[in-house]
């Protein structure tokens, strides 16, 4: 992630060098990766919500969406039709890891802490077996600056931040508006009680791992252009989303957001100031101050 | 009556311990049947057997002519088996429309889970409940602010909300006002009238001779008597039970 983040210095060196236009493209910066962190967050913090699982292979569903580009690309597939497929082919992917895996280990949070994080190990050195240990490159699916008022900025960008706004929109939409939502989450606050009124529990927990899936896969895919992919670019997202999620408050979705905007527009802003890594290290730090003061998080009641 | 339930030498062990011991036990359709016995008898276990949330150790229970011991705890409702916990088990941040809202869901089709209403007719299922338990005034209001028996009633509404065949209550009336218990005699009346078979653990002698013709005493796992409640009144082998003296 120190590539992303000297990537986007780049960016703010090139795009203006009025004051003011400055801040802006911080700010935009910011917000880039405040909507790819609640993506990712949002998975971590529905699956941990509704099924109280801790997923330590989430970082690694992030790459596999960014693979599912580079793999696309190798078939001859534009780089739309990667970004279409990532959270099909990650969603499936985690559909069957329930299956096969967490569904054992529901009520047992240690044993799928560690289930989940041999299953990270376990990704990473698929990955590079089928993908090569090196970095790789995407193609960019959309090069080329938006301009408004002499104000410029780079499309794909804004393009990744509308997907990013929609999908949280339908999120929000779906959990507090539509009785799949109602159902979700009647699971959330006692599982026995909805099983007794007939709700089947196995399947939401299905569903619901598989959308925090992909969800992750998505946010992988759309972060091709701008990061360097390799097997390990998912523990730095993973790392960031955890605090995102504790900072936020757990157990509520709005949290996610909260939290991703401090740790987000914090780390990019800093990252203008100090070094990228420096900058990184120095929003941990705060968070953790913040958690000190605020154990339950910015919105947790 | 032919019964619709009914436990075919069932038995559950704990460890050492035989919560359920060789149990042959079965209800009549429409018939209202008390569940009673000292602490440790067996019947919140029963109640667990029946509706799956435990499996039975060995033997099979019956419903409505069908082995249902190998379902899941959701399927087992839907075949018309409804539940109430002893304490009350609402969901605290959703309103009392919303609690009852949650236990129509498996009445939808599929299709129809991501509207955000519930189809007309459910719509009107949720009012008729709220009616009868009556909280029809405090649909909006966030379950959490509800009095310890409205809750329990509420609980009541969720359970007949998922159309049951069979009710199943756990001490219904545990920490009501004598005025709430009164008023919940007079729901288990009701329903009873309508043709619901309901079978009920209760603890209050007042509450059994309120409601029941039929009382099934269980002791360590077994029957120990079964009759009218001026029968079991007057047992000696029950009071014995009680007294602690077996």
């Amino acid at each position: 992630m120190a590539e992303a983040a000297r990537c986007l210095r780049r960016a703010t060196r090139t795009t203006s060098v009025l004051e003011l236009g400055s801040l802006l493209t911080q700010f935009l910066n910011g917000a880039t990766l405040v909507s790819v962190l609640i993506l990712i967050s949002i998975g971590l913090a529905i699956i941990f919500g509704v099924m109280g699982v801790i997923n330590l292979a989430h970082g690694e569903f992030f790459i596999l969406g960014a693979y599912t580009v580079i793999a696309a690309d190798a078939l001859g597939l534009s780089a739309w039709w990667g970004i279409a497929l990532a959270p099909l082919v990650v969603g499936l992917f985690g559909a069957l890891v329930e299956v096969g895996l967490i569904r054992f280990l529901y009520k047992r949070p240690l044993e799928t802490l560690l289930a989940t994080w041999g299953l990270s190990i376990v990704i990473r050195q698929l990955v590079r077996i089928v993908f090569g240990v090196g970095y790789r490159a995407s193609p960019h699916p959309l090069l080329g600056d938006l301009k408004v008022f002499g104000f410029t900025y780079p499309i794909y960008r804004v393009f990744l931040m509308a997907v990013c706004l929609a999908v949280i929109v339908i999120t929000f939409y779906v959990f507090y508006r539509t009785d799949f939502g109602l159902k979700i989450r009647a699971i959330t606050q006692d599982v026995e009680m909805a099983a007794a009124l007939a709700i089947n529990t196995s399947r939401v927990y299905l569903g619901t791992f598989a959308f925090g899936s992909a969800l992750a896969g998505l946010a992988g895919a759309l972060m091709t252009p701008e990061i360097t992919i390799s097997p390990e670019a998912g523990v730095n997202f993973l790392a960031r989303s955890f605090f995102v999620v504790i900072l936020g408050g757990i157990g509520q979705l709005a949290g996610v957001l909260g939290g991703a905007l401090v740790v987000g527009e914090l780390e990019t802003f800093l990252s203008y100031l100090i070094s990228a890594t420096t900058a990184q290290a120095a929003v941990l730090l705060i968070a953790i101050v913040i958690i000190r003061f605020r154990p339950r998080g910015l919105f947790g009641g | 009556m032919s019964p619709i339930l009914e436990t075919k030498s069932l038995t559950k062990r704990f460890g050492g311990l035989t919560a359920t011991n060789n149990l042959d036990f079965s209800v009549g359709a429409g018939e209202l049947r008390c569940l009673v016995g000292p602490n440790g008898a067996g019947k919140t276990t029963l109640f667990n057997l029946i509706t799956g949330k435990e499996k039975p150790t060995a033997g099979e229970v019956h419903f409505m002519g069908e082995s249902i011991s190998h379902l899941p705890v959701h399927e087992i409702t839907r075949r018309g088996i409804g539940r109430k916990f002893q304490v009350p088990n609402v969901y605290e941040s959703l309103t009392v429309y919303q609690n009852v809202a949650v236990a129509v869901q498996h009445l939808l089709p599929t299709a129809a889970l991501f509207g955000t209403r519930v189809a007309a007719e459910v719509g009107n299922r949720i009012g008729a409940v709220l009616h009868d338990v009556s909280l029809s005034d405090k649909r909006a209001m966030a379950a959490a602010y509800l009095s310890h028996g409205e809750k329990q009633w509420l609980e009541i509404g969720m359970v007949l909300a998922s159309a049951p065949r069979l009710l199943l209550l756990d001490e219904p009336t545990a920490g009501m006002t004598s005025e709430e218990t009164k008023k919940t005699v007079r729901l288990i009346r009701d329903l009873s009238a309508r043709q619901l078979t309901i079978l009920v653990i209760g603890h209050d002698m007042q509450f059994i001779r309120a409601i029941a013709h039929k009382v099934t005493v269980l002791h360590k796992g077994q029957i120990a008597a079964e009759g009218d409640v001026g029968e079991i009144e007057t047992n000696r082998l029950v009071r014995d039970i009680y007294l602690g003296k077996r």
